[in-house]
């Protein structure tokens, strides 16, 4: 049995390195689509790690227009973007979760948001490291009274 | 019962079977860490309001949850016709299975601690590392992470997954019973269990338990209630078939020699 604890545990902490080398090798930048039929419509995107965005709207509105960006897992509006006509933004998105755009101005608008880079937020990293720290103490442990034995 | 378990901890003891176990955990590994994340979905909330907002912010990722995808399904099908036909085939070209066979313990139960065994093997490295991938991807946002995987959806993501891990292993445990040697049980576990893949063929797995998968989670992500109706093809080809096979397996494991 103890064979195979050592290889579970082996394959515990292997797995943790590969994730945390994968996202630096694996980088996947989708554009979502969405559409503002009128003011207070919102279109939301799901993003499973913290990234940096671009967001491009297309308008014909030729009035002042305020964008909201809120962070639906934290409960909190992130930031408020302002433009006349059309806009193009970097920004970034602090962790995994759900973020909505909400459109107040008149008439429609098109937006989309495409995903510049990824990477792990400090949380997913601390966790990961933490795991993975400790899966390789209970190892060593492990090998350490076999070798002694 | 002492034999039993004693037979149990020999076959986890074996270091070929774990070097293989080691390398499926670390490939599905891969495989569902690429799946967690190329998450996504896209929504629309009109007229906006915080709480239905904070409401579908938990739900609506369901719908992008990765299911069992064709590389995860390549290497589950490797794993378990290489655990197999090690554990079947591989004991009697080696002739250990002279000595095993001499023991005092009825050929069926043996078969059936090989099948345990190799379940058990099989199972752990491939549920554990979607579990973990998930898990470390979406880490920084625990209540989605519970959210997303709470009112029962881990466990029937589990169930899916324990079907698709049951149905390989009793496949290719029925092969190696019949194949006349080691490299005959490879080659014929790996085709049979990987033609439906290249073919397309809807209705076996993994595809029929991908499909599945997808209609479960979208009808939970959007509330519906009905979320069995999912179940019915793959309790037929997931379930059934492997069920009759394992029988048919522990039937022919009477009748052979450690030969």
């Amino acid at each position: 049995m103890k064979r195979f604890a050592a290889f579970f545990l082996l394959a515990l902490l292997l797995f943790t390195i590969e994730s945390l080398l994968l996202p630096r090798y694996y980088q996947k930048t989708p554009t979502a689509y969405g559409f503002f039929s009128d003011d207070g419509s919102s279109v939301s995107v799901f993003v499973p790690t913290a990234r940096k965005v671009a967001i491009s709207v297309v308008t014909e509105n030729q009035d002042r227009y305020e964008i909201e960006v809120f962070d639906g897992v934290r409960n909190r509006f992130i930031t408020n973007l302002t433009a006349v006509g059309n806009m193009y933004r970097e920004l970034e998105l602090p962790d995994s979760g759900t973020y909505y755009f909400v459109y107040r101005g008149n008439g429609t608008a098109r937006i989309a948001v495409g995903t510049l880079a990824m990477y792990p937020s400090r949380e997913v990293l601390q966790i990961e490291y933490l795991i993975g720290g400790t899966v390789a103490f209970v190892l060593a442990a492990l090998l350490w009274v076999g070798v002694k034995q | 019962m002492g034999t039993v378990r004693t037979q149990l901890k020999w076959e986890l003891n074996d270091p070929l079977k774990l070097a293989v176990f080691l390398f499926g955990f670390l490939l599905t590994g891969l495989a569902f860490l690429k799946d967690a994340l190329s998450m996504g979905a896209t929504g629309m909330l009109s007229p906006f309001s915080q709480e239905s907002a904070v409401h579908y912010a938990k739900t609506i990722p369901r719908l992008a949850l990765p299911v069992l995808s064709q590389e995860a399904y390549s290497v589950l099908v490797f794993v378990a016709v290489m655990l197999s036909t090690l554990s079947i085939r591989g004991e009697m070209d080696s002739l250990a299975a002279l000595t095993v066979y001499s023991l005092p313990i009825r050929k069926w139960k043996l078969f059936l601690i090989k099948f345990s065994s190799i379940l058990l093997l099989t199972a752990l490295s491939f549920v554990v590392p979607y579990f973990l991938a998930v898990g470390y991807v979406l880490s920084g946002s625990p209540s989605l992470l519970a959210e997303i995987l709470g009112d029962g959806v881990w466990s029937n993501v589990l169930v899916f997954f324990l079907i698709a891990v049951f149905y390989t292993v009793s496949v290719s445990l029925f092969i190696a019973l019949l194949s006349p040697n080691l490299f005959a049980s490879i080659l014929g576990g790996l085709s049979v269990l990987y033609v439906p893949v290249i073919l397309g063929v809807s209705s076996l797995p993994p595809f029929s338990i991908s499909a599945a998968m997808s209609s479960y989670l979208s009808s939970v992500a959007y509330g519906m209630v009905h979320t069995v109706a999912a179940y019915g093809n793959v309790i037929r080809v997931g379930f059934f078939l492997p069920s009759t096979l394992l029988a048919a397996s522990i039937i022919l494991s009477e009748r052979r020699d450690a030969r």
